[in-house]
């Protein structure tokens, strides 16, 4: 079966950004995917994207693009993936270049990836999320997220108390 | 940001993340703690259900060892653990250890007090090498633990350390110790270890290490090492030359512990107080006052004395050894005998133990005077010697070192054969100290255990003690009578062997007499040292019965305690029938009856190699004696002498359960 001829699809990002894309790129992203699936006539209205921006959406499709034509996982493999999912945290060395990003942008791609279903992407951002924590001191954590330490003085005693017991393993 | 993304996401992050991280996690926030530990448990918990007990191990906990391995490993237990030969059950179990006592004991609060490690060998403990013993992989573990604890929680106040072994060939394993039940409860972190084939590369520490760690280094009060399997051979000899060797060729300062105590017993024999030269080492805030029980308010700076006294000193203050581990050559200089000896010159430090066990230790009489010579400890208030083949002569030298004892227990201890006659006076048993006619033997005892040939010996020997009384504070005794004939148990009077006049005017004033009868198969009776009486003589007791000859002592016995190891005591009362009720009318003041299913670990061995042979059926089989037949003979007891029952231990359903039978209206 020779090959369709490449479909360029519009998108339209939240801050009204546009992007033409070839539609096998695009639907790297399960979202899409299936939208278009649904959409049976072609049309010239772009796909509105409200959650994701267009800075963001630039990273998103430069990942997709790269990995274009990749087999995607089927809904069964998928389903059986997610019990299974590896717990490995390696990451290719272009994804890593790739997602050499500063934390906001990290964050955005995550959620970004979530939003249009773009698994491969979003174990990527994930992964390196983790990676961040990885062999970290909880301080050290805290600094990296801004994250509060909402526990009460007596709370915290008793959680440093266990910390302490349980680093150093 | 990260705290803002979804739940969703946050878990798939959580997904990547070793255990280890999820801990740091928790301590982030509550968010994080909630989660966190949720996936923490989630990967590494306990699941059982309809007699399958699952273990889920995040195995990267391992990685250090197994770096391997990728995925999480689900072992699952059948109803009564059976390993197959050649399975790696065993070998995957024992990544319980590492991964549910560093992950989920650490994880846990510091609470508890007591660690008990459980060490289980495919194969026998005899052929123990040292440096082939796969356990050392754990032992790091475990001084991690102590160390942790130590450093955290104000450490472990006992330590148990209990070796045993099975054999691929039992298809049946005990029930109690698995690793599959691991109570993570508040008071006590147990550990129950299966040893896989250890790898040579990865670092490990020798027993001894761990055992010196304890015992000087840690707060630990309390040691107990032991070996479930009394019955199989463990008679590592020790040759008095090798020892030496042993002592001569060990490096350090302090020698002065590696002498034995020869002068120290001299000194005595002279008449002299040895309690005086020694007590001046236990340094200006050690006010020793042992008779009332105030050296536990020692316990309080002696924490101290041992962190901070010159060179090594132990914090220990009760010791069990109920293992021959402790007296290989390997560890018998360089930890066993620098643990118990203590010099009298000054130079090392005392001993704070007060109370020390010794059972099942498989010396020989030979190995028990060496070692016994080197022993000196200065608080010991409480002493149980149940072990086999301490000689009279060391016995009495080392008892009259300790001048200080309350509580003194030598059941078992024989340096005697058989009662040359029927009244049970035993010839053997000299006191060499019977010239020291000044001070009595033993001044502080308050309670004393042993056999019928001992007893007669301390309290009713004729030729010494003329001027002084032996034990003169002695209010509770116990007298250790085993049987061997099971069938004329309850037939047959007991015959205590006590009959000497001295002895029965000193227990007619005794507050509390204990008549502890164990009564055995003859699985013991090895050549040469057969104990208890002969069918014979038991004959010629059951001839001489009559209501008017009761033996005097049996009138003074306010404890009856029945002791079985195996089903004999089973059988026993099956074969008495009817004559139980009047074989108990023989004690007239007895207020309490315990019942002893025995020593677990001996049941435990006993019930395993009846499995064997059985199949878990058929009349030998050890498991009928269960809590139903205790209750079945409490109340065969409950008709005579209206004894009630006040506690049926619920999870008695093992025969190392204790069922106690006090009397009351």
């Amino acid at each position: 079966m020779a090959a369709p001829a490449t479909q360029q699809i519009k998108i339209r990002c939240n801050d009204e950004k546009e992007f033409t894309v070839d539609r096998d790129v695009l639907e790297r992203s399960v979202l899409i995917k299936n939208m278009l699936e649904d959409v049976t006539e072609q049309q010239d209205a772009p796909i509105p994207l409200p959650n994701v921006s267009g800075p963001v959406m630039a990273k998103v499709l430069e990942y997709c693009t790269h990995h274009r034509g990749e087999p995607l996982p089927s809904a069964d493999t998928e389903q059986s993936q997610d019990e299974t999912r590896k717990r490995t945290t390696d990451i290719s060395e272009w994804d890593q270049k790739f997602i050499t990003v500063d934390q906001e942008m990290l964050f955005e791609i995550i959620l970004a990836a979530n939003y249009l279903d773009i698994k491969s992407l979003l174990d990527v951002g994930c992964k390196t999320v983790a990676n961040m924590i990885k062999g970290k001191t909880p301080e050290e954590i805290r600094k990296l997220f801004n994250i509060v330490n909402d526990f009460t003085p007596e709370e915290e005693a008793q959680i440093k108390k266990e910390n302490e017991w349980a680093e150093d393993r | 940001m990260f705290q803002q993304i979804p739940l969703e996401l946050k878990e798939i992050i959580l997904h990547f993340l070793p255990s280890g991280d999820l801990i740091n996690l928790a301590t982030l926030c509550r968010d994080f703690h909630h989660l966190a530990l949720f996936h923490f448990f989630e990967r590494n918990h306990v699941f059982e259900s309809n007699n399958r007990v699952s273990i889920y191990i995040d195995t990267a906990l391992t990685t250090k060892i197994d770096s391997d391995t990728s995925s999480d490993k689900t072992i699952t237990e059948p109803s009564n653990w059976t390993p197959i030969p050649g399975s790696t059950d065993a070998d995957a179990a024992a990544l319980i250890f590492r991964a549910l006592l560093l992950a989920l004991l650490t994880a846990l609060p510091c609470t508890p007090k007591v660690l008990s490690c459980t060490f289980w060998r495919k194969g026998s403990l005899a052929v123990y090498d040292p440096y082939e013993y796969a356990f050392f992989e754990s032992l790091n573990y475990i001084k991690h633990l102590v160390e942790k604890f130590d450093s955290m929680a104000g450490g472990f106040e006992e330590v148990i350390l209990d070796f045993r072994c099975f054999k691929a060939k039992w298809l049946y394993l005990p029930q109690l110790p698995s690793p599959f039940s691991l109570p993570l409860s508040a008071a006590e972190a147990n550990v129950c270890i299966v040893e896989p084939k250890t790898p040579r590369d990865i670092p490990m520490i020798p027993l001894h290490e761990l055992l010196d760690f304890i015992t000087f280094k840690s707060r630990c009060r309390r040691l107990n090492v032991s070996n479930g399997h009394p019955f199989l051979p463990l008679n590592w000899s020790v040759p008095r030359s090798a020892i030496r060797a042993a002592l001569r060729a060990e490096d350090g300062s302090s020698k002065s512990w590696r002498q034995p105590l020869t002068r120290l017993s001299s000194s005595w024999r002279k008449g002299q107080d040895p309690a005086v030269p020694i007590q001046s080492n236990l340094g200006s805030n050690s006010s020793l006052d042992l008779r009332d029980g105030k050296s536990r308010k020692l316990k309080g700076n002696s924490h101290r004395e041992c962190k901070t006294g010159a060179g090594e000193t132990s914090g220990l203050r009760v010791l069990h050894l109920h293992s021959s581990f402790p007296f290989h050559i390997t560890f018998i200089p360089v930890w066993t005998l620098k643990l118990l000896s203590s010099s009298d010159n000054g130079h090392a430090s005392p001993s704070g133990i007060e109370v020390l066990s010794f059972k099942d230790t498989r010396r020989s009489a030979d190995d028990w005077a060496l070692i016994l010579s080197y022993i000196h400890l200065p608080r010991l208030r409480e002493l149980y010697l149940n072990d086999s083949s301490i000689g009279d002569k060391d016995l009495t030298e080392f008892l009259s070192r300790h001048p200080n004892l309350v509580h003194l227990d030598v059941g078992y201890a024989s340096g005697y054969d058989s009662p040359s006659s029927s009244d049970g006076t035993a010839s053997s048993w000299s006191l060499p100290l019977g010239r020291v006619s000044s001070r009595p033997l033993l001044p502080h005892v308050e309670s004393f255990a042993g056999i019928p040939a001992l007893i007669d010996s301390y309290l009713g020997q004729r030729n010494i003690f003329i001027h002084t009384q032996p034990l003169p504070s002695l209010q509770s005794l116990t007298i250790n009578v085993t049987h061997y004939s099971n069938n004329r148990f309850f037939i047959s009077g007991i015959n205590i062997g006590l009959s000497s006049p001295r002895v029965v005017q000193r227990i007619e004033k005794l507050s509390a007499v204990s008549l502890r009868i164990s009564v055995h198969k003859p699985l013991r009776t090895t050549a040469g040292t057969r104990h208890g009486l002969t069918e014979h003589e038991w004959l010629k007791v059951n001839e001489r019965e009559d209501p008017s000859d009761a033996h005097p002592i049996q009138d003074y016995v306010t404890t009856l305690v029945l002791v079985s190891q195996d089903e004999s005591l089973f059988l026993a009362t099956e074969h008495a029938g009817p004559l139980l009720p009047a074989w108990l009318n023989r004690f007239p003041k007895v207020e309490k009856v315990v019942i002893e299913t025995g020593d677990a670990s001996v049941c435990i061995l006993e019930a395993t190699r009846n499995a064997a042979l059985n199949g878990l059926r058929g009349h030998g089989n050890s498991r009928r004696m269960d809590v139903d037949w205790v209750k079945k003979l409490a109340s065969g007891i409950l008709q005579e002498t209206k004894v009630r029952i006040l506690e049926v231990n619920g999870k008695a359903k093992t025969l190392g359960e204790w069922v106690s039978l006090s009397s009351g209206d």
